[in-house]
């Protein structure tokens, strides 16, 4: 069902390399479309700030690294119906969190843990197309639900020799899927940029490289060890 | 005296901020801009295979991931000893050419504008893409379809637009097939004729109307020193390859190096108020903040690009560039007309894109030099959007990375920028009231030179949060002005 009013919408960034909300410019004539849609009344990337109290869509790229972030998403989550992580900094921490995974405690902290967050949108950068159809879909009030396919079996149907077999260490195996296998399909290994997929069996996906002669990264033994979500671990 | 602080939101690597210090009459002492650094990503990529490093560090930036995905890609050349192949050459200039129309465009178009067209004088909520959207939908659409036929070629051949993959040690990892640079080229002459149609706005409406302010010397005006990348031949522009040429003031030729020898002609100036660095011309030497000839401070980014060239290879782009140096001299010192600048340099990027597309090697699948013997050491350097880019990388016999050293555009601007910005700041807020007029006025000093934040804090685009607390001498708050 199409609500009365337009939803409002907020676009926010905490630390990140503000490449996901490019993503949203990329979006190019279909951000035109979702500007008749939704009503974005703050948004620094294009300049708009308007006076609001509340907040029907919050998105928030960026992890927190400090305690004004913290304090800022707390303040944008208490205004908000629903909030979205946009990106693998919101959601994993990202490139921050591999920065400093040896500190104790993190400096780096995802947005749900600070938060509750509604919905994440993995992805380094996010894929223009998955924001917008988890913008249509919350306007149409659907049933927001990741796809648990992994990387692997998108490369597999794009018909991609297997970089695996050649010795190459690819994540594709143990990554969520729905990018399309962007990298391997550019002869580039899979570094896992959206996170471990539902299923992802890292174990076997170290059997596979010990099988191949590929080195084991400390990552992938710390990731394994963890079980930590997300992040480019390589 | 007071202390006034300008500080924007925090970034990747930290965060920005201006500080005025103010004497008690209101006068402006000193301007401070400030950047926190890369320092974090250097060391971050100690220990991380060296052939990665084209992949890790488009993540410093999403806004210009290209930028140091090709100047790393260069360096890792040099650190395998693999000379790419010529098609492997023309496949990432290519590319990098529709990355500069994708970042001018965003700086231009989404950024300037909405003031430009809409008027500097207009309330905040009228100054922005959306309002400008609703006034003009068919401009802003047009806008947005060409910017992203930039977006899509990108995309074509970094498998991305944002954190593309396609740079290896000696090549690209793909080969371009026909279809897509058929797709190419039809996209490359939709963007030359949009890209003259806005060189001819600007020069029949846009310049006439800010004639005053572009032109003006008591602000965003700097006699410096310029450098940038120029091609070996001929002097002409590019953006991916060539030699480093260094003009004085009056425009003649005083430095010219390899990539390798950067070193021998930047050095770094570490002032006690800052993290931040300032580069300056080794030779010429630092004399504080200051412009002139005697001083070794120099200026990159598109204002420099085109005064350390001599012309411009495609014939459009060398036409509007001979107007461009008619209306301004040589060099050309006003700040403004970086603007200017990025126009002509989207024009000549779509104009090589289409020459590019035509050119037979592209076509071909001999992408990757895999010969070469490992040499353990690269240097990348090209033009990023904002000006000259420098990698610099050490890797052990393992491959692993053991140095790594960037010096980003936004860095070697930083000094220019704040005598840029504490001249405007003396013209616009000297004794008088920190009005939000005064803000947009030293906001436009910023805006020229496009200064990246996340690049060492990215502040575009998009309108500057700013915050600013004024304090009395004993150090307390007496008035606080926010602007998000």
């Amino acid at each position: 069902m199409i609500p009365k009013q337009k939803p409002r919408v907020g676009i926010f960034n905490l630390s990140s390399c503000e490449g996901c909300i490019v993503q949203i410019l990329n979006l190019g004539e279909k951000l035109l479309d979702l500007l008749k849609l939704f009503n974005i009344v703050d948004c620094r990337v294009l300049g708009v700030k308007e006076d609001y109290n509340k907040l029907d869509i919050a998105i928030i790229e960026g992890c927190v690294m400090s305690f004004e972030e913290e304090v800022k998403a707390r303040e944008i989550r208490e205004r908000s119906e629903i909030v979205i992580a946009l990106g693998d900094c919101a959601v994993s921490g990202n490139i921050n969190f591999m920065k400093d995974i040896t500190n104790k405690p993190h400096k780096s902290k995802p947005l749900s843990e600070v938060i509750k967050v509604d919905h994440e949108i993995p992805g380094c950068p996010i894929s223009s197309e998955e924001f917008y159809r988890v913008l249509i879909d919350i306007l149409m009030g659907k049933k927001i639900t990741k796809k648990s396919i992994t990387v692997c079996s998108e490369c597999v149907l794009r018909e991609n020799n297997c970089l695996l077999e050649k010795g190459v260490p690819c994540l594709g195996p143990i990554t969520r899927g729905d990018c399309n296998a962007i990298c391997p399909s550019n002869n580039r290994p899979c570094f896992g940029c959206r996170g471990l997929a539902d299923d992802a069996n890292i174990d076997a996906l170290i059997k596979a490289f010990r099988d191949r002669n590929i080195p084991i990264s400390q990552y992938l033994i710390a990731l394994n060890q963890m079980k930590h979500k997300g992040g480019e671990e390589r | 005296m007071k202390l006034v602080k300008i500080e924007p939101i925090s970034r990747l690597e930290g965060e920005g901020r201006i500080l005025i210090i103010v004497d008690d009459s209101g006068k402006v002492k000193d301007v401070y801009f400030e950047i926190l650094e890369l320092k974090g990503f250097e060391k971050f990529c100690i220990g991380r295979p060296v052939e990665e490093m084209p992949r890790i560090v488009t993540r410093i930036c999403g806004v210009c991931p290209w930028a140091h995905h090709m100047a790393s890609g260069k360096a890792v050349d040099g650190v395998f000893g693999r000379e790419p192949t010529p098609t492997a050459k023309k496949i990432r200039e290519l590319a990098y050419c529709a990355h500069q129309i994708d970042s001018h465009a965003l700086h231009f178009y989404f950024l300037a504008a909405p003031d430009l067209l809409v008027s500097p004088n207009a309330s905040k909520a009228e100054r922005n893409v959306i309002y400008l959207f609703k006034k003009h939908p068919e401009i802003v659409r047009e806008i947005v379809k060409h910017r992203n036929y930039a977006v899509k070629i990108e995309s074509m051949i970094g498998g991305k637009s944002i954190h593309p993959v396609c740079c290896v040690p000696g090549g690209v990892s793909k080969p371009l097939d026909k279809e897509k640079v058929e797709k190419i080229s039809e996209m490359a002459k939709e963007l030359v004729k949009f890209s003259e149609k806005w060189i001819d706005n600007w020069e029949r409406n846009i310049f006439d109307k800010y004639h005053d302010l572009i032109m003006s010397r008591d602000k965003y005006y700097l006699e410096t020193y310029y450098m940038g990348l120029v091609n070996r031949r001929d002097n002409s522009l590019n953006f991916y390859d060539g030699d480093i040429r260094v003009v004085d003031t009056k425009g003649r030729e005083v430095h010219r190096f390899k990539p390798s020898e950067y070193l021998n002609y930047i050095s770094e100036r570490v002032e006690p108020w800052t993290y931040t660095k300032f580069p300056y011309l080794k030779k010429i030497g630092w004399k504080g903040f200051v412009d002139g000839q005697d001083s070794g401070v120099y200026r990159v980014g598109p204002l420099a690009r085109l005064n350390v060239i001599e012309k411009i290879s495609t014939e459009k782009a060398q036409q509007a560039y001979e107007r461009y140096l008619a209306a301004g001299g040589k060099p050309v010192h006003f700040s403004m007309f970086a603007h200017w600048a990025r126009l002509i340099e989207m024009l000549y990027a779509s104009e090589r894109i289409l020459e590019l597309t035509q050119d037979e090697d592209i076509l071909s699948d001999d992408v990757i030099n895999f010969d070469g013997e490992y040499v353990g050491e690269g240097f990348g350097v090209v033009e990023a959007p904002r000006g000259i880019l420098y990698h610099h990388y050490q890797a052990d016999e393992n491959k692993l990375v053991t140095m790594a050293n960037m010096i980003v555009p936004t860095t070697q601007n930083n000094a220019p920028l704040c005598i840029d910005i504490k001249k405007s700041t003396i013209n616009i807020i000297n004794g008088g009231e920190i009005t939000e007029a005064a803000l947009n006025r030293i906001e436009m000093a910023f805006r020229a030179y496009d200064p990246c934040l996340a690049c060492s804090a990215h502040s575009l685009p998009g309108r500057l949060p700013i915050k600013i607390e004024i304090y009395d001498a004993n150090g307390h708050l007496i008035n606080e002005f926010r602007r998000d």
